[in-house]
């Protein structure tokens, strides 16, 4: 059992490899509450195409069905996850991203039972063409209310602009035609190509002793005889460096435009250390240049140009890396130029060593106050786990970070070359209907 | 187990401490209970949105954002709560434990500090008889967004709906933001005076939560912030009813791509009521989780919705069901969602049913233990129903509820309003 210890933070992660290579990780917490149980699989919305370990064609399933899979795993010949939680009292849900698909639960009461069946539910697919097709149904319905979710469809618009081939362009649940074209059999194929241990990861967060979370693991998961499994291939074809398109306007029912703007990054292929630095740098970054505290910010604001709902972040993954500013506006067009020009004018003259140790120190405080939460613990963990980064890593190279470094990130990757913009309008029209309903 | 500690500091100005070394942050809520009423909801509405833009200290948003950011990025928030015909403001200002800093020792009282100057040294200007003009026109042209915005969130704008018909002529039907309508009316004077009427008048709450001596918080937040004297500062009351006079049914049209169906209902139970904890158990068995009556037959048998659920308010006594469908799908998710209810309400609860709600309760109470925010609220909630109840407490009653409760409690929810958002020219 490896120790992992950070002095400074107080806490303490444990973690093993068991023999099928599933990685187990126990951050024990005397004194709390709930107890969150997650297992993590190393499979997304992005791996539609890959080449099956010990094959050479490569196989190619329907959008969607990472997502899909996720909520069939809920239901066994003996009926639905969800009651056998409820019984025990926990709260049991799942999501899909782009890169992994996530199972936790959270309870106060009786860990062992719901870490077991947490194990025994993802490992333990159960599909018939007619529970399939009773999914299709309820997934129809959630990828209706997306299409009705403003703020969703202008981000898988932007990502849409950003990319040419990558599958982060295609959105993580599918669409209502891809996923009535889901089978079981391809159901079952996923789930035997990328639910093989060493592509998973288990980590609970509470108060529960280390040994026996990673004893139990061990039993559920070694007694079902995986055989080692190479690596999947997954096949990405080559992104190039130019955006797909440059602009996607949308109209929906929504009562002032919605805007984002967005960055491709090009610094792609890193992971670990190198990647998070990345991220917190791009973040430094972002928050020198538009953050509350700056002049950008508050001439935008005064404009009535953004407000409180005004939001940026940046997503960095192995892959690809995106930036994007977003809120709703009541002019895009104007918030679209002043924006570019105001990241323009960064660009040349560079961040201040002043805002620079000020966006620093404010991400220290604010990973502090994510610390409260066992369940944002756990989201940082799993989430950081493919990519090869540690809870622990945040703290040492945040404090690493350089101005230098900052203004040289800032002059890469806010190049107006590599921005799209996605605009969503209120319905022409639609606006005294919508306003007489209030 | 720790415990809030209250120290009372004026005539309806109480100051709760909850000390405890869980937290790797120190939360300071201020909270100022009103009325809900057309008159001043609007402006009361505004008044936080305009008074963390900047303070005397701090004219400026950059100097004040600055200012929090050298605190290792304090964050400083409001909001505009609602609890039954209750609006109440709220000043929140979190930041690390000096524990986890070391060389830090004046922090938590430069916060304390902070937010003391935000409630009573606001930016002003016409020596000191009106709010900064700039920010109070800013964050009006704000608030009218935020409340026209309601729209985009489809499940909220129903559900918002659905209230203000039922509850018509009611405070309860007002919108916790406020009304557009009102906004032109406002001035920066108007507001100031506003502002010094709630400061004198209104209950004030100061809850704290971290690793911090009680003794040491008390006597900081004694000297910095020093509410001026008012009156009697009694809590705001709300009006429930029990009875129904029939059932109304609406539909509105708008261009989506799904229907939300809203129903809504009447119980008369608030958190005071002896049947309160019955009655949030038949919530539970009939549609709060997974293993509900609504989610197994909405979504999992008849694969009609994403999600359906239901919901109930613990201040006025009123009840939602909540379900997104196809438009075409209206009666037959009307029709199994009311089924659920006619069974919930004939007693139709399977011990299974029974056990996971309660324990899932029974969770839920428990947990709110492991976040500083949920347990500010869940303890503000009790002062203004005027019972405080600890997590034993909590338990022990979820524990004591008998079937025999829950059905009796179940008779009480009664449909009162049927609403419809569906497409132009629907189903």
């Amino acid at each position: 059992m490896e120790v992992h210890h950070d002095e400074r933070l107080r806490e303490t992660i444990y973690w093993e490899t068991l023999p099928s290579g599933l990685r187990v990780g126990v951050l024990p917490r005397k004194g709390w509450r709930e107890t969150t149980g997650r297992v993590a699989v190393n499979y997304g919305s992005n791996d539609s195409r890959w080449i099956p370990p010990g094959e050479t064609e490569p196989v190619e399933v329907p959008a969607g069905i990472a997502h899909f899979l996720e909520h069939k795993l809920f239901e066994s010949e003996e009926g639905n996850a969800f009651d056998r939680f409820a019984a025990l009292g926990a709260d049991a849900n799942a999501y899909t991203s782009n890169q992994q698909t996530v199972y936790y639960f959270s309870t106060t009461d009786r860990v062992p039972e719901c870490l077991e069946t947490l194990l025994d539910m993802v490992q333990t697919p159960y599909f018939t063409d007619q529970t399939v097709e009773k999914e299709q149904g309820i997934i129809e319905q959630e990828i209706r209310m997306y299409l009705d979710h403003p703020e969703w469809r202008s981000r898988q618009n932007l990502l849409e602009a950003l990319y040419q081939k990558h599958p982060v362009r295609i959105d993580i649940a599918g669409t209502v035609e891809s996923i009535r074209q889901i089978t079981k059999e391809q159901l079952y194929r996923c789930h035997a190509t990328f639910y093989h241990p060493s592509n998973m990861m288990v980590f609970v967060a509470g108060d529960v002793d280390p040994q026996a979370v990673i004893q139990q693991v061990a039993d559920n998961v070694e007694k079902r005889g995986y055989r080692p499994q190479p690596p999947v291939q997954r096949l990405y074809e080559p992104e190039p460096a130019e955006v797909a398109e440059r602009r996607r306007e949308q109209e929906l029912a929504v009562s002032q435009p919605i805007f984002r703007l967005g960055f491709k990054d090009r610094r792609v292929g890193e992971t670990g250390r190198d990647l998070l630095r990345k991220e917190l740098l791009t973040s430094v970054v972002l928050d020198g240049i538009i953050g509350k505290a700056t002049p950008l910010y508050n001439e935008l604001y005064e404009a009535g140009l953004i407000d409180g709902r005004f939001g940026f972040d940046y997503t960095g993954e192995p892959t690809y890396g995106y930036t994007t500013f977003a809120g709703p506006t009541r002019d895009p067009e104007a918030l679209e130029a002043r924006l570019l020009e105001g990241i323009e004018k960064a660009r040349r003259q560079g961040l201040e060593s002043y805002d620079f140790e000020r966006a620093k120190r404010k991400a220290l405080g604010r990973f502090l106050s994510m610390l409260n939460s066992t369940e944002m613990i756990a989201y940082v963990v799993n989430d950081g786990f493919f990519k090869n980064i540690g809870l622990f890593d945040v703290l040492p190279v945040a404090e690493s970070l350089t101005l230098d470094e900052a203004n040289e990130r800032l002059r890469e990757h806010f190049d107006p070359q590599y921005a799209v913009t996605s605009i969503i309008w209120p319905h022409k029209g639609a606006q005294s209907k919508a306003a007489a309903a209030n | 187990m720790p415990s809030f500690v209250r120290f009372p500091l004026a005539e309806g100005v109480n100051l709760y401490v909850y000390p405890t070394d869980k937290f790797k942050t120190v939360l300071l809520s201020v909270y100022l209970h009103l009325p809900l009423a057309k008159e001043t909801v609007t402006a009361s509405a505004l008044l936080p949105m305009v008074m963390t833009r900047g303070t005397a200290p701090h004219p400026t948003t950059p100097e004040l954002v600055r200012h929090l950011e050298g605190l290792y990025g304090a964050t400083l928030a409001y909001d505009v709560g609602r609890r039954g015909e209750i609006q109440s403001l709220v000043f929140r200002l979190e930041l690390p434990a000096e524990t986890y800093l070391p060389g830090e020792k004046s922090l938590l009282e430069r916060g304390v500090a902070t937010l003391a100057e935000v409630l009573l040294m606001p930016a002003t200007e016409g020596l000191g008889a009106a709010f900064k003009s700039e920010f109070v026109e800013q964050e009006k042209k704000n608030l009218r967004e935020m409340i026209e915005g309601l729209i985009n969130d489809k499940r909220r704008y129903a559900l918002n709906r659905c209230r203000e018909i039922m509850c018509e002529g009611e405070p309860y039907a007002l919108y916790h933001l406020g009304r557009t309508e009102d906004l032109a009316d406002i001035t920066p004077a108007s507001l100031l005076a506003h502002w010094r009427r709630v400061l004198t008048s209104a209950p004030v709450d100061v809850l704290v939560v971290g690793e911090v001596d009680p003794d040491g918080v008390a006597e900081l937040i004694g000297r910095h912030l020093a509410i001026p004297a008012g009156g009697t500062r009694e809590m705001p009351t709300t009006v429930v009813r029990a009875e129904v006079d029939g059932v109304r049914r609406v539909r509105e049209e708008q261009k989506v791509n799904q229907g939300v169906l809203v129903v809504g209902m009447r119980t008369g139970v608030t958190a005071r009521d002896p049947d309160f904890f019955p009655m949030v158990v038949a919530n539970g068995v009939l549609g709060a989780f997974p293993h509900s009556k609504l989610f197994l037959n909405v979504r999992e048998k008849n694969s009609l919705a994403y999600y359906a659920y239901s919901s109930i308010e613990a201040f006025k006594g009123v009840g939602f069901l909540y379900a997104g469908i196809e438009f075409a799908n209206y009666d037959k998710a009307l029709e199994i969602a009311l089924a659920q209810l006619e069974d919930l309400k004939q007693g139709k609860i399977t011990e299974t049913e029974l056990e996971a709600t309660r324990k899932a309760l029974i969770s839920d109470a428990l947990g709110v233990q492991d976040s500083p925010g949920r347990l500010v609220e869940e303890y503000v909630s009790g002062l203004v129903a005027g019972r405080t109840l600890t997590t034993e407490e909590r338990v022990a009653a979820y524990q004591a509820v008998t079937l025999d409760q829950v059905v009796a409690a179940a008779q009480k929810l009664q449909v009162d309003t049927i609403y419809f958002l569906t497409k132009e020219g629907g189903a």
